[in-house]
């Protein structure tokens, strides 16, 4: 679905270039969801933002679906670390906005926006202000807010960093069965070795001066459940990501 | 229009004036309801006609400065390079009391109301301007980010997320402004004219008397406390995310 060849991205210090990182090929496909792990600073969400068509490649090219990515494609969904959502916006609006952006009649977003707040269970919320949910309710509000545009690619940059444990897990398994049901292809970044392991089939983990592409896929996504996270092939998977992470 | 706690604030305003007028027994401070005694006598004298002129000049000040400074402001706000350029002008005019070009301001406009106008309008600009203009500097990236992955254009982005992220900041720079453009009414209003509740209080206050110039300004107090509460009312309309709990 999403093929990217040679990529590179820097930034400017006191004049100087700096690499974040160059050389990087990879691809993402549905029902092989990817996760992206590395150090603070190695450029996952600058990949993210590129991947999503909000920034331009310096270098290297990003295809989607064979074509040249070039610019936001209603196709592909961001879901930001800090879900970002607009305070001033209830949850409806907040769910309905990319449908409304796109000229969609409210009777249209109506439709398509309800069943998904009713799947992720905060169809009782629809009036709330994002500062009367908790951070677990606003994390489904950015999914519903990103499903409702029915991407075919779903990029999360680090969705679930500032949940409790039990919420994590289950927005983990949420995201999961999302994926799966709309055969929607993943790209998750995060700093936690247990959700790269869970959420991903690949491993994207990135360093300072490199890269490195991991099959991590013990157990297929179709199998996949929070039994998983007490499998042995699981832990093993943690430990091979530990590993690379420390080189 | 009024609640509990306005009713309360009053009360408090005029128990500390009593208080005030007990121990100072002096008909430069006569107590309240000698003052409002007083009221149908300087509505008789026009009181009313001050009030109305008064508010006339204050809104179309305020509304001048809402209508060049929120725009110009929130555009400085996300337009870095232009914000260098222009800022250092804002920083040399903006401390300058603006008073100083009267002679200018009479000299360009007469001495009719918009002279008057004008120079509240000036003065309130730029508290305005500078308000917005940081308001608009500080929008969280990811907002912008979030609406721009929806595919938004940048008139969409303005009106999903500029606009509403400023408008608290816009209402409160308007509260600061309204009590300035109050400030230099009384001032505006001591020259060159024969209305205004600036006008109607300094000619009581010439002739010794204390009692029309105390209504004169409960006027002003009225005229405050109606602007301030459309203010609130507006907050509470557009901004109502910031009452939820």
């Amino acid at each position: 679905m999403i093929e990217v060849q040679d990529l590179a991205a820097s930034y400017s210090e006191k004049g100087s270039k700096k690499i974040v990182f160059e050389n990087l090929f990879f691809e993402v496909s549905s029902g092989v969801p990817l996760s992206v792990i590395g150090p603070s600073g190695c450029g996952k969400t600058t990949l993210l933002y590129l991947l999503s068509g909000l920034k331009k490649p310096e270098k290297g090219e990003i295809l989607f679906r064979g074509e040249r990515l070039n610019g936001h494609r209603r196709e592909i969904a961001l879901v930001l670390q800090h879900y970002g959502l607009l305070p001033w916006k209830t949850v409806f609006q907040n769910a309905s906005l990319g449908l409304r952006i796109r000229g969609f009649s409210k009777k249209e977003t109506k439709k398509t926006v309800l069943p998904i707040l009713r799947e992720l269970t905060i169809d009782h919320l629809l009036d709330r202000f994002p500062n009367q949910l908790s951070g677990g309710e606003k994390q489904r509000v950015a999914i519903a807010r990103a499903l409702a545009l029915k991407p075919s690619l779903l990029l999360l940059d680090e969705p679930f960093s500032s949940l409790d444990a039990f919420t994590r897990e289950h927005l983990q398994n949420l995201i999961l069965n999302i994926c799966r049901q709309r055969e929607l292809a993943l790209v998750h970044v995060t700093h936690s070795i247990e959700e790269a392991v869970f959420l991903g089939e690949k491993a994207l983990v990135m360093n300072e001066g490199g890269y490195d592409l991991l099959s991590i896929n013990g157990v297929g996504m179709a199998e996949r459940d929070s039994e998983y996270r007490k499998n042995d092939l699981f832990h093993q998977y943690c430990n091979l990501l530990r590993g690379y992470l420390k080189r | 229009m009024f609640k509990g706690r306005t009713l309360m604030a009053v009360a408090v305003v005029f128990g500390i004036w009593y208080v005030l007028a007990f121990l100072f027994k002096t008909p430069i401070l006569p107590y309240p309801h000698t003052v409002f005694s007083t009221l149908p006598l300087s509505m008789e004298r026009g009181l009313g006609n001050h009030f109305g002129v008064s508010g006339y000049r204050i809104l179309l000040s305020l509304s001048w400065a809402l209508i060049t400074a929120v725009p110009l402001g929130l555009y400085l706000g996300r337009r870095k390079r232009i914000d260098e350029l222009v800022s250092p002008m804002i920083y040399l005019i903006y401390p300058i009391p603006k008073i100083v070009f009267l002679p200018l301001i009479l000299l360009l406009f007469g001495l009719g109301d918009l002279s008057k106008i004008f120079i509240i309008f000036i003065i309130v600009f730029f508290q305005i301007l500078v308000t917005t203009r940081d308001a608009s500097k500080g929008i969280d990236e990811e907002q912008i980010l979030s609406v721009l992955s929806l595919g938004a254009r940048p008139k969409q982005i303005f009106l999903h997320t500029i606009f509403p992220t400023c408008l608290p900041k816009i209402l409160t720079s308007l509260r600061v402004s309204i009590g300035t453009s109050i400030a230099v009414l009384f001032f505006v209003e001591s020259f060159a004219t024969e209305n205004g509740l600036g006008f109607f209080i300094l000619d009581a206050w010439s002739t010794l008397d204390y009692l029309s110039m105390y209504t004169g300004i409960m006027g002003m107090g009225i005229l405050g406390v109606v602007l301030y509460e459309g203010v609130d009312r507006i907050e509470r309309r557009y901004c109502r995310w910031m009452f939820s709990t």
